[in-house]
This record gives C-alpha cells, sequence and structure tokens, in this order.
C-alpha cells in the first residue's frame, strides 16, 4: 500500500543513541524544598474546587482539590504547610496560572491508605478506584481513565502501550524493569473491568531485557499476551498501535475497533491503587537530552519545578537550550523553565537550540509520504501561506495530532509542522462554524 | 540563561536539500563521465574535448547569471560579502540545472548556443518565477526546448576532428534515423549490443542506457529521486512500445529499442524527476509519470519530430498543480476511487496507442526466416522460434 499512500511513519535517526543516555543508569531521588500545586484542570482550564486553604497543614495524599467536571482529586504530593499562592507557568496550558506552594517539612507523613480491592472486587468499586486514586492518561493528555471503561460493550482487547516512540524518554522502559508485577495484576483488573478476552502489552522490538522478563506472562493467565512493535515514530501513537497490532482501523476512538488502549503507566498506578491502596505521589521522570550535564531518571514527588530538577542535575550545558515537557517531537518548548511536572508528565527533553539554515520548500513530498495521519502537510503550508481558504478546508488539517514528523523529514527545515498546526486553528474554527449552521438549518 | 521557543520537533533528520543534491550531482557526474569515455574512444579527440567543455560553460553561464539576480537582494544585506553570494548561489542549485542542460544537447552544439541557452533556462525557467522551488517548468527542459526550436537544424551530432577527418557520429541520431524509415527493424545500421548499452551518439547524457538505469537504481534507492514518477513513466512508454511492435513481429525487440534511444530514460531519471515540478501525493506522482509516458509516445509517433521527451517534460509540468488539485485531502480518502480511475486514464492511453501501429513498417518475417542457419536462429528473439515452428 505505501505505494500508493503514505507509509506513515518513520525510524529516528538518534532513537537508539538518545535512549542510550539513560538506559541502565540508576535512579536518582530528588526532594525539592517546595512543590507548587497548580489549581487548573489541564482538560479544560478550568479552576478547580478548592478542599484546603492557604495556611494549612497537609499530608501527602490530602486532597487538595478536585476537577470541576468529573471530580477526579488533586492530592498533595509531600507533607507540610500551604505557605502561599503564586503564579506560574503551566506548560500543558502554556500561560500563567495560580499554583499553592507547599512547604516540605521533609517529614513525608502519609495519608491512610485506601481499602484495598483485588480481583474479586465489584466492577463499581475498581470504577470508583480510577476516579479516587485520580487514574489519568500518562501518556501526555491527561484525560482522565475511567471514561474509558465506562461503556465496555464488544471490547475485546486491552492494549498496553510501553512503546514511548518518542527519543531520549526511557521512564516506561525503567518501569517495565521494575514493575513486572503491577503491570501483569493491573492487566488481569483491567481485563476483568472491560470483560475483554486478551489483553496485550506492547512495547518495542530490540529490547531483550524486556523479553526476558516478560517471556512468561502469560503463565498464570492465558490471555495476557506481549506484542514487539516496530521501532518506528509514531508506533506509539493509538491509532498507529491498533492498526499495527491489531490490523484495524477506526474512526475516531479505538472501541470503534473493540480496543482500549492505555498507557503503561495508568496501567502500573491503577494496581497499586487497587492492592495497595496508594495513591500515587511520586513518579520516575526522564530528564534527558544533549542540553543537560547529567542526563537521568529522576524518582521526585509530583508538581516539583522543572528548574529545581535541572539545577540538582548540575545545570544546563550550553547557554542556548530549548526545553520541553515530554519528548523532543510533540512537545512545545517552554518559556519558563520553571514550570511543574504534573501527574503525567513523562520527562524533561532539554536540547542544545538547533541552528536551522532553512531554503524553500522543494516539493519533494517527504511529508506526504511520512504523514501518520495520511495528510498533506506540503500542500497544507501551501495553502496558509497563500491565505487559500478554500484548499485548506479540502486538505483536512484538522485531522493532524501533532506529532511532528513532517518538520523532523524535511529535508528544507522548514517549520511544516508549526503551519499545519496553524491551519488547523483556522480551519477548525471554520468547521465549527459549518457545523453549527447545519444544525440550525435542521 | 536563554530559552529557545522556535517550534518543535527538536530532532532533525540529517538529511538536507543540499545533500540530496549533492547526491543528484554525483549522479550526474558518473554520467558526464561515461560519455567523455565514450566520445574519446569512439569519437575523436575534439569531441572529447568538447563534451568536457560544453559542460563546463553551461555550469558556469548557469551559475553567473543565478548570482546576478541574487546581487539586488544580497546588496541590502547588513555583511554582504562574497562568502554569503556564494552560498545563496550553492542552495540555489543552478549548477544541477546548468549540467543536466548541457548533458541534453548534442556535442556539436556551438558555445555561443549553449550560454544563450542557459540563460533563457535560468531567467525564464526559474528566476522569472522566484527562484528555487517556486519554478513551474523544469528550467533545464526550458533551454533544451528552446535550443530545440531555435537551433535544431545547425547541430550536429558529430565533429570534425582537428586533421579534418570525419567523425562516426555525424548525422542524425539513430533515433531520428529510425523514425525516418518508418521505424523498420531492419534499417538499424547500429548493432544490437550497441543500441542496448546505448553506445551510440545523441545528447551527451543520452549515451550508456546501462549506466542511466544502474544511476536510477541507486538514486531511487537513495531516495534522491521518486521511484513512482520514473516506474509508471518507464511502464507507460514500454507498454506503449510493446504495443506498437506487435505489428514489428519482434513486440519485445521494438520495446528494448524504444526505451534504450533517445532522451527516455535520462528524462526519467533525472528531469520529469525534478521534485519542484512534480506531483508530491504518491498518486499524483504515478498519474504524473503515466501522462508523461503517453504525451512522449504520442509525440514519437504522431509528431513532426520524434525527440517527444523534453515536450512531453514540459506538458506534464504544466499538469502538476492540477493534479494536486484533483487529489487535495488525505492520500486514503476515497482510495479506491482515486485508483480506478487513474487506470483507467492509463488504458485510455493504452488503447490510444494501439493506433499508433498504423505508419510503423511491418518487418516482412519472410525475409528473416528464409535461411534456417544456425546464426539466424541465435541472432533471433526466442518468440521467433515459435513463429518458425508455426510456419513449417
Amino acid at each position: 500500500m505505501s505505494i500508493f499512500t503514505s507509509m506513515g511513519h518513520k525510524h529516528l535517526h538518534n532513537i537508539h543513541k538518545s535512549k542510550e543516555l539513560t538506559y541502565g543508569k540508576e535512579v536518582v531521588t530528588f526532594n525539592p524544598k517546595e512543590v507548587f500545586v497548580p489549581l487548573v484542570d489541564p482538560v479544560n482550564s478550568k479552576p478547580i474546587k478548592l478542599n484546603v486553604a492557604i495556611g494549612d497543614y497537609v499530608k501527602e495524599g490530602t486532597i487538595i482539590g478536585y476537577r470541576e467536571d468529573n471530580m477526579i482529586p488533586v492530592f498533595a504530593t509531600v507533607s507540610g504547610k500551604i505557605v502561599r499562592e503564586e503564579n506560574l507557568f503551566h506548560a500543558n496550558i502554556g500561560r500563567n496560572v495560580k499554583h499553592f506552594v507547599i512547604e516540605n517539612d521533609e517529614k513525608y507523613e502519609k495519608e491512610p491508605p485506601l481499602k484495598i480491592l483485588n480481583e474479586d472486587s465489584s466492577r463499581e468499586e475498581l470504577l470508583q478506584r480510577m476516579i479516587d486514586a485520580a487514574i489519568l492518561g500518562h501518556g501526555g493528555a491527561g484525560f482522565p481513565m475511567f471514561i474509558k471503561y465506562r461503556k465496555t460493550d464488544g471490547i475485546d482487547t486491552i492494549l498496553v502501550n510501553a512503546v514511548e516512540c518518542e527519543p531520549y524518554l526511557s521512564d516506561d522502559h525503567h518501569s517495565l524493569l521494575i514493575n513486572k508485577e503491577y503491570v501483569i495484576k493491573g492487566m488481569s483488573l483491567l481485563l476483568k473491568l472491560s470483560g475483554a478476552k486478551q489483553a496485550i502489552l506492547c512495547y518495542k522490538e530490540g529490547n531483550p531485557d524486556v523479553d526476558n522478563i516478560y517471556q512468561d506472562i502469560s503463565q498464570n493467565n492465558p490471555n495476557l499476551k506481549t506484542y514487539r512493535v516496530k521501532n518506528v515514530y509514531p508506533s506509539g501513537w493509538e491509532r498507529h498501535l491498533v492498526k499495527e497490532v491489531l490490523k484495524r482501523t477506526y474512526d475516531r476512538l479505538p472501541s470503534e475497533a473493540h480496543a482500549i488502549v492505555n498507557n503503561l503507566e495508568s496501567v502500573v498506578r491503577f494496581a497499586k491503587a487497587c492492592y495497595d491502596g496508594q495513591v500515587i505521589t511520586r513518579k520516575i521522570v526522564t530528564i534527558s537530552g544533549e542540553g543537560i550535564n547529567n542526563p537521568s531518571n529522576v524518582e521526585l514527588p509530583i508538581y516539583t519545578r522543572g528548574s529545581d530538577v535541572i539545577e540538582f542535575l548540575g545545570g544546563y550545558k550550553y547557554d542556548d537550550v530549548s526545553v520541553s515537557f515530554g519528548g523532543p517531537m510533540c512537545s512545545r518548548g517552554v518559556m519558563d523553565d520553571k514550570a511543574v511536572f504534573l501527574s503525567y508528565t513523562s520527562g524533561l527533553t532539554i536540547l542544545p537550540r538547533l541552528k536551522l539554515n532553512t531554503i524553500p520548500c522543494l516539493r519533494c513530498g517527504a511529508c506526504t509520504d511520512h504523514c501518520p495521519s495520511y495528510l498533506q502537510p506540503v500542500e497544507i503550508k501551501a495553502a496558509y501561506q497563500g491565505k487559500n481558504n478554500e484548499r485548506m478546508m479540502a486538505l483536512k488539517p484538522w485531522l493532524c495530532i501533532g506529532c511532528g514528523l513532517c518538520s523532523y523529514i524535511c529535508p528544507s527545515k522548514i517549520d511544516v509542522s508549526d503551519f499545519v498546526k496553524k491551519a488547523k486553528m483556522v480551519t477548525s474554527l471554520q468547521l465549527k462554524k459549518q457545523e453549527a449552521m447545519k444544525g440550525g438549518k435542521k | 540563561m536563554k530559552l529557545a521557543i522556535n517550534p518543535n520537533p527538536y530532532v532533525r533528520s540529517p538529511r538536507s536539500t543540499f545533500k540530496i543534491m549533492m547526491e543528484l550531482l554525483l549522479g550526474l557526474l558518473v554520467v558526464w563521465l561515461c560519455s567523455i569515455i565514450y566520445y574519446f574512444t569512439k569519437g575523436n579527440a575534439k569531441e572529447g574535448l568538447f563534451a568536457i567543455i560544453n559542460v563546463l560553460i553551461s555550469v558556469l553561464s548557469c551559475s553567473l547569471v543565478e548570482i546576478l539576480f541574487f546581487i539586488p537582494k544580497w546588496k541590502q544585506e547588513a555583511n554582504h560579502d562574497i562568502k554569503s553570494l556564494l552560498k545563496k548561489e550553492l542552495n540555489s542549485f543552478g549548477y544541477i540545472t546548468g549540467i543536466i542542460l548541457a548533458l541534453l544537447m548534442p556535442v556539436g552544439v556551438a558555445w555561443w548556443q549553449i550560454i544563450i541557452c542557459s540563460i533563457v533556462a535560468i531567467v525564464v525557467g526559474k528566476m522569472l518565477f522566484g527562484g528555487f522551488g517556486h519554478n513551474i517548468f523544469n528550467p533545464a527542459i526550458v533551454g533544451r526546448i528552446f535550443a530545440l526550436i531555435c537551433f535544431n537544424t545547425s547541430f550536429s551530432y558529430g565533429l570534425k576532428d582537428f586533421n579534418g577527418s570525419e567523425s562516426i557520429n555525424a548525422g542524425a541520431t539513430i533515433l531520428t534515423e529510425w523514425a525516418g524509415n518508418g521505424w523498420d527493424l531492419h534499417a538499424f545500421n547500429t548493432p544490437k549490443w550497441d543500441v542496448v548499452l546505448g553506445n551510440y551518439a545523441g545528447a551527451l547524457g543520452e549515451t550508456f542506457s546501462i549506466v542511466l538505469v544502474i544511476v536510477g537504481i541507486i538514486l531511487c534507492i537513495r531516495k534522491v529521486i521518486d521511484y513512482r514518477i520514473c516506474l509508471s513513466y518507464l511502464v507507460m512508454c514500454s507498454l506503449s512500445a510493446l504495443i506498437v511492435g506487435c505489428r514489428t513481429y519482434y513486440p519485445i525487440k521494438f520495446m528494448i529499442y524504444q526505451i534504450c534511444t533517445g532522451g527516455i530514460l535520462f528524462g526519467a531519471v533525472f528531469c520529469l524527476t525534478d521534485p519542484v515540478t512534480s506531483p508530491t501525493t504518491p498518486l499524483g506522482k504515478i498519474l504524473f509519470g503515466s501522462i508523461a509516458g503517453f504525451v512522449t509516445m504520442l509525440i514519437r509517433f504522431r509528431g513532426s519530430s520524434a525527440e517527444g521527451v523534453a515536450y512531453s517534460i514540459l506538458t506534464v509540468n504544466m499538469l502538476t498543480p492540477l493534479i494536486d488539485n484533483l487529489l487535495a485531502g488525505r492520500t486514503t480518502d476515497k482510495f479506491k476511487t482515486k485508483a480506478i480511475v487513474i487506470g483507467a486514464i492509463s488504458l485510455v492511453f493504452l488503447l490510444i496507442s494501439c493506433s499508433y501501429t498504423i505508419g510503423v513498417k511491418q518487418s516482412d518475417p519472410d525475409v528473416n526466416l528464409k535461411p534456417v542457419s544456425k546464426e539466424v536462429v541465435e541472432y533471433h528473439e526466442p518468440s521467433l522460434e515459435n513463429l518458425e515452428v508455426y510456419y513449417e
């Protein structure tokens, strides 16, 4: 098919080299003096409902507030006193929002654990635990996980996404190595919850250490399987994963292909929340890249500021760097490194600033050839620059997933994905207008 | 501390346009080297010398004209040193146009003709549209067409040696000769393997078909040029030739001769695949190649001159925006409809090419069949053996 349509993926040139920066390194523990809890729901940018006030003493796991629309709690991650409110940059929302500052008293007092659940617990209890323990989609969107399990009719497969196709990040790989017990427990729980026939752990090929550990995964439960996906980008994207593992395609949601895709981190946390009654307040993140002195995996309380960790690891290597929360391909760099790690941030990538020699577009079509959404970035760019609205609508840029592959591949070093993003913004507005007009006519 | 806020991704492929163009240049240099060797060994010393000089003149004049165009903007820049001007030229790739243009010309072209053609190629074909990346037509082909229109009658395909002796390459190309004979396979003077290897006079770049094929395959694998365009073009050309060749009783021989003569291979590898002037979608590239193949064969069999490659490339360059417009959207949307329509268009082209058979001289099978000696049997194609059985 790739003769007639796009290939839809690409092996990144530096993927091995970038991952080796942190593979096999010992995890460092870091405890900041202060943590900064954002008081905003990152999905819809609305303020959260507060449970505590400035001056209160909180423990690890104390509920600071709830997200307004779905009652997902926000936890304090260290014990101490809430000293003040501060405006800080938020990496996901992209502007300054209010944060509570908790002063770390280094006692790490914990709230009592939740009731312990296991495979015999009822479906309602398990679903409620997903809300109570604030289990999110930890791939980077922060969408609540329970939504995927509210309706599970017709689901036959659970895919656990541990692919980590972004360069530099290695926290999922690390988690696979140390959390085998929880991965298997979590997969069994999700099977029970959804009534699916099989759960498949998907990770990248070329990881013999993971192969060794998970070769006996179906020993106790024959429904658990593993699958090694190709080492290409973006093989960790839901749609790509469903297509590669199950050979199925879908229009909008994976449930149309009878599958649910979960991030590895979510599965591990769900297992920990059920079997240990733990609320997760600490996290292992990858701090990596050529722009930092000691790239490593760091265990830290959630809501630590990025700048504190970077200082702890020895600071920046260069004067001019780009810092992004997440991988270097799809996360946009932040203007301010004082933004905090959220519960679903998988890492921090620090790279020296790119000096690109941009020349005019060659129209080689490499972006069209590799777009995982089968779009035509080169044409979208031309239509956006020519302000040709009609043509932009015909090219459907709203289907872009922002993987950044078109910019990566461009031999002329044009920021293609940036143009597509802009065109996406323009056309999404128009699309909404059109739909509203249609609705009005009915 | 400065934080860069340029857009993501922060990892870029090491492959750049400059590297791609250098690989293309390397391919062109190989072809050039082969033609120099050919003219020194098969032709005479003067021809060999001119094979070198022509290309150098063309490259120099193309680059100089482009630099002239850069000067006004360059003067306005804050630090305008010679280095930045040369860098601009290096990233505008006028020299590649120059080398392709020279390779499209025969060795007997005069130096002033090359200069005029390269000025036309760069000014009309490229810089008036806005320079590299904005041109609609392949600049080298524009220059070549200009030469076809203005100077074609004064071209000679060979040169007299310094001592005045006539070259074996003098006269028209074997393609025009062949066309003049009504495509009669028996009228060929050139030995079979010389035709297939490209061991005959023609434009500089047309010599050595085998080298062109090998360079083309390597460039396709290196993704310097797009294999879809080359393949669909060559398949269209060969199928057309195969259909026409059925009239001569040697369809496969006819097809191979058709592909190996004239500029089809050089055009398929170096001109048609110019990314700036070809569509960007995979299906569009296939459609582009097959239209080009159709027009080439149409001009070859029904046009006034047999040199259809240059005109066909210009024609499809013109269609590129249309093709891109028709195939706008996701490449997987309505995939079946698009594929069926493109397949149907190609089929219509092939049907039309059936009509070319009228006018092609029917090679009389009896002439070849009379002596059933060993040598003759060896000489014929395997398909002929079946015919022999039939006749016996």
